[in-house]
């Protein structure tokens, strides 16, 4: 049973709902930024990110 | 070089979980985290970078997983954040264990009728769209409590988040003890073929991202 996590393939979506909007955060005044941009306003980024990204994967499919 | 925290684990896991990560102990917890030395882009490969190393910690034993992005100059700011939270997260750790996570994704089959509308000609335009959306919203909780009966699961070990993009119609988090992968997968398998409203798809196991706070 051991490595079951870590051998499953995850879709970026399901891991893009999960790691940015879930999971424990440790302290409410503590620094959730990535590279210096506060990661409430990175998001939107990021998830335009991966449009692009299952836009190429369409493409190339 | 600053710290990027992965998850929490118990003290006594910390050897089997993180050869290759930094662990700040507090009290019966300790915290693993990567050390950084530059900006850190929020792309695909840091994610599955990532989910991968919370993954295999909680392989190796129960842990919180930790949501992407917490960044600390030092140990010792580390330790300054867990201080006031230990317990919490200690009772945190105890109540998910060793349990996974799976997500089942319900699409709608047919999209719900919408009056769309970003800027509204008239005030019936923009009640007709406010009411077609509370429509799908509840469309949506009749669809996660027919997954739910089907699943047979404790509501405390659901969660979900209803019309979280367009298209669909909820996400939903279960969490489950290991040997029940397999069965909760037929049993959504089982309620896709029948249900007539969404399709359901499921991906999983993961580490209990949604049950860690």
């Amino acid at each position: 049973m051991k490595r079951e996590l870590a051998s499953t393939e995850i879709p970026l979506v399901d891991i893009i709902d999960r790691l940015l909007e879930r999971g424990v955060v440790i302290a409410g005044s503590a620094t959730i930024s990535v590279a210096g941009v506060d990661l409430i306003e990175l998001k939107l980024s990021v998830v335009l990110a991966s449009v692009t990204t299952f836009d190429r994967a369409e493409i190339a499919g | 070089m600053s710290l990027i925290v992965r998850a929490i684990v118990r003290v006594r896991d910390v050897e089997r979980a993180a050869s290759d990560l930094v662990a700040i102990r507090s009290g019966d917890i300790a915290v693993l985290a990567s050390r950084v030395g530059g900006a850190i882009a929020a792309d695909e490969p840091e994610l599955r970078a990532h989910h991968a190393i919370a993954a295999r910690v909680h392989d190796a034993g129960p842990s919180l997983p930790s949501r992407f992005g917490q960044v600390f100059p030092n140990e010792a700011a580390v330790e300054s954040a867990i201080a006031a939270r230990r317990d919490e997260l200690v009772e945190s750790l105890e109540r998910v264990g060793d349990r996974v996570e799976m997500a089942v994704t319900l699409t709608w089959r047919e999209a719900p009728a919408r009056v769309e509308a970003s800027e509204p000609r008239s005030g019936r335009e923009f009640l007709e769209s406010r009411a077609a959306r509370e429509h799908e919203r509840q469309d949506a909780e009749r669809a996660v409590e027919r997954l739910v009966n089907e699943l047979a699961t404790e509501r405390p070990l659901v969660r979900h988040s209803i019309c979280p993009r367009e298209g669909v119609a909820a996400i939903v988090a279960v969490l489950i003890d290991r040997d029940d992968v397999r069965g909760l997968r037929e049993r959504v398998v089982a309620f896709d073929a029948h249900d007539e409203r969404v399709e359901a798809t499921v991906s999983g196991p993961m580490p209990p991202y949604s049950f860690a706070s």
